[in-house]
């Protein structure tokens, strides 16, 4: 059963992580948390669920990419209209971070008003079939979701590290107002890191969505707390620290709700953050986030 | 001079506030007073439903506004009578239920509340109807505890422990060789009740409950930790005690882990008996059997069958009513438990004590939302018929007849 439980523990923490890089990367520019990452997830899923219905079932990979590119101009909605005018005015963090809670409202509200409560059947397009070991099985969607996990941790490490709009992303992250000085368009920064969050939002949201069979306007909710949680047990704004967070958030609640007791899991897994925060305040990674690199 | 015209403002809000402080327990306090003097007058036709029309259950509330609905509007028809219904919306949050509540009896144009979906929301709102003397029909509420928390609650929800008991008898003479169980349930006051029912029973039975997991209800996503641990332990049953939505992925969840319906069969709860529960587990679902004395008119349910009239008269009036085909065991719960409240009033009126008495006799109307019902004398529902489905090709059928067709 260990081998078993250990691959849904590594499952779900891959779930978590798709999620949580796109919260560091965000608290990686901003040093903002930004609460309505959840929301924009849920919405990702759901804009790839109702352009592909629109499209009668089929085209698949236009729905998905159509999604990305809806919730990025979602995620840019958010910064131009919600937190500009707030860094305009030299608004405290805290605003910011209140201002996310509002618009995560907004979007989980509306999309209550346009699809309804009720959860909806999810089609799993990667239903590819399992592999088989001795004691345990696995399919090929939860290898994909971990395979995209991993891409796109490295792909985001790259972004970041190796081109120039990452070190644009880095100058605005250590000081925005000298970076502006050198000729970086901070907004414009800002804005497209936003963009790619929310479009990772969007993947995280349809994969997760597949694996379930069923998605619902409290996805977000139900994700946020645990992937923000594994962005801090990792340390906020590192990339793999938000992978390998998730990944650890993921097996030890698995492993809590395995060995000790089902109606504790999230109790356990938040029992084990605050212990590893106490020995190590910036989480297992937070050394190396690149913003301080 | 701007302090002085500040400090006269707040006096004056202060007295305000004080004043509507003071006028509201008066006016709720004197209301089953003023309720007397009225009724000898005219009675009142007033009725409020306090259920969840947003948020995670508002599915079932729905379902029990559209079944109460109705029951109003077939029996002002048929009687002459005026009898009217508003329903507010608790969110299913119990906070909300006990703002409503407060403001029903504050109202006091109701002679009856009806509410709410989950018990758990039902029962925090009685201290304040038993206050104001207020009838309080909860049409869905089947915790134990709750018609016996005051004389002025009565369910429409078979009690638990009853519940559990019959669908214990009826899964042990179905299925004799299924010994032990594995359960999931929801960590609610419902969940655990069920769970402690359920287990007494199956093993006064016999049988031998190996492993019981319980979980958050509309929070938890995965569940594969606890139906590894269920496979692991070879339990002959996966009883699944939820949701509909949570329900759904629970087996869905089982069947990618290699369960199966061949070798484990996979019980669910009446609470899942829904449409849109077929809709999620889709054609994967085949196999899942529902023990419950939940009632369905799902159309395959129906063919070849010799409906009494009426309930042929009851679909009928809800599908020109709604445009909707089926109508579920909520919408079926939500009309009996109206119809046996305004029935009751229109015979011996609204005052409260006589209205319990008479609802609790459960007559002068056709119930759909099952067979041979009663209330025992400490106001508990009894259904003391189960009905057995099984779900194939996204369908609800009987088991007796999925048998038959097999043979």
């Amino acid at each position: 059963m260990f081998l078993q439980q250990l691959i849904n523990g590594i499952t779900i923490g891959s779930t978590y992580a798709l999620v949580a890089i796109g919260y560091s990367m965000v608290f990686g520019v901003l040093e903002l948390i930004n609460f309505a990452h959840g929301s924009v997830y849920m919405l990702g899923a759901y804009f790839s669920l109702m352009t592909y219905l629109a499209m009668g079932g089929r085209h698949f990979l236009l729905a998905f990419a159509l999604s990305m590119v809806l919730s990025a101009v979602v995620g840019f909605s958010i910064d131009r209209a919600a937190l500009r005018p707030l860094r305009k005015s030299n608004a405290p963090k805290t605003t910011a971070l209140i201002a996310t809670l509002g618009c995560s409202t907004i979007i989980e509200n509306s999309v209550l008003l346009s699809f309804g409560t009720e959860a909806k059947k999810f089609p799993n397009l990667l239903d590819l079939g399992y592999i088989e070991l001795p004691n345990a099985r696995f399919s090929y969607l939860q290898l994909i979701i971990l395979g995209t996990a991993i891409s796109l941790m490295i792909g985001m490490s790259l972004l970041v590290y190796r081109t120039k709009m990452g070190k644009a992303m880095r100058s605005t992250a250590q000081n925005s107002e000298a970076a502006a000085l050198m000729g970086i368009n901070v907004q414009g920064v800002i804005s497209i890191t936003f963009m790619i969050g929310s479009a990772l939002a969007a993947i995280a949201g349809t994969l997760v969505g597949m694996y379930y069979e069923s998605i619902s306007v409290t996805l977000g909710f139900t994700t946020s707390m645990k992937t923000f949680a594994s962005a801090v047990l990792g340390g906020v704004g590192s990339l793999p620290g938000a992978m390998l967070g998730g990944i650890l958030m993921g097996v030890i609640e698995t492993m809590a709700a395995s060995y000790v007791s089902s109606g504790y899991r999230d109790a356990i897994a938040f029992m084990v953050l605050i212990l590893v925060l106490l020995i190590k305040p910036t989480g297992l990674l937070g050394k190396q986030r690149f913003d301080k690199a | 001079m701007k302090k002085i015209i500040a400090l006269v403002l707040a006096l004056i809000m202060a007295a305000s506030m004080l004043t509507a402080c003071s006028s509201e327990p008066k006016e709720s306090g004197s209301s089953p007073a003023a309720t007397e003097s009225q009724s000898a007058k005219e009675e009142k036709t007033k009725i409020a439903m306090f259920v969840p029309l947003t948020g995670d259950f508002k599915q079932y509330g729905d379902a029990i506004v559209r079944g109460a609905k109705l029951a109003i509007k077939i029996f002002n028809r048929d009687n002459g009578t005026k009898f009217e219904l508003d329903v507010f919306d608790d969110k299913g949050d119990p906070n909300e239920s006990v703002n409503l509540a407060n403001k029903i009896v504050a109202d006091g144009s109701y002679f009856a509340a009806m509410g709410s979906y989950t018990s758990s929301c039902a029962m925090a709102t009685v201290p304040v109807f038993e206050e104001a003397n207020m009838l309080l029909y909860s049409p869905t509420g089947s915790h134990e505890d709750f018609p016996l928390m005051s004389p002025i609650t009565i369910p429409m929800g078979i009690t638990k422990k009853y519940d559990c008991a019959l669908q214990v008898n009826e899964l042990v003479k179905r299925f004799p060789e299924k010994k032990t169980m594995g359960m999931i349930y929801q960590n609610t006051d419902n969940g655990v009740v069920v769970a402690n029912a359920t287990t007494k029973a199956f093993e006064e039975h016999g049988g031998k409950v190996i492993v019981s997991e319980t979980f958050t209800p509309n929070q938890t996503s995965d569940f594969t930790p606890l139906l590894s641990k269920i496979k692991e332990s070879g339990a002959d049953i996966l009883y699944v005690e939820s949701g509909y939505v949570d329900g759904a992925k629970i087996f869905n969840q089982a069947l990618a882990l290699g369960m199966d319906t061949s070798t484990t069969l996979f019980l669910a709860n009446g609470t899942q008996l829904k449409p849109e529960f077929l809709d999620l587990v889709g054609d994967k679902g085949n196999g899942i059997v529902f023990i419950t004395t939940m009632v369905s008119y799902q159309k395959k349910l129906l063919e070849g069958k010799q409906l009494d009239p009426e309930i042929t008269k009851f679909l009928e009036e809800y599908k020109q009513e709604y445009n909707l085909e089926e109508p579920d065991a909520f919408v079926c719960q939500g009309y009996d438990s109206t119809m046996n409240l305004i029935t009751s009033a229109h015979k011996v009126g609204t005052k409260t004590e006589d209205l319990i008495k008479q609802c609790l006799k459960f007559e002068g109307f056709y119930p759909v939302s099952g067979k041979d019902m009663s209330y025992t004398e400490h106001k508990e529902l009894l259904k003391n018929y189960q009905f057995v489905y099984i779900v194939e090709d996204s369908e609800f059928l009987y088991l007796d007849d999925w048998l038959a067709a097999q043979k």
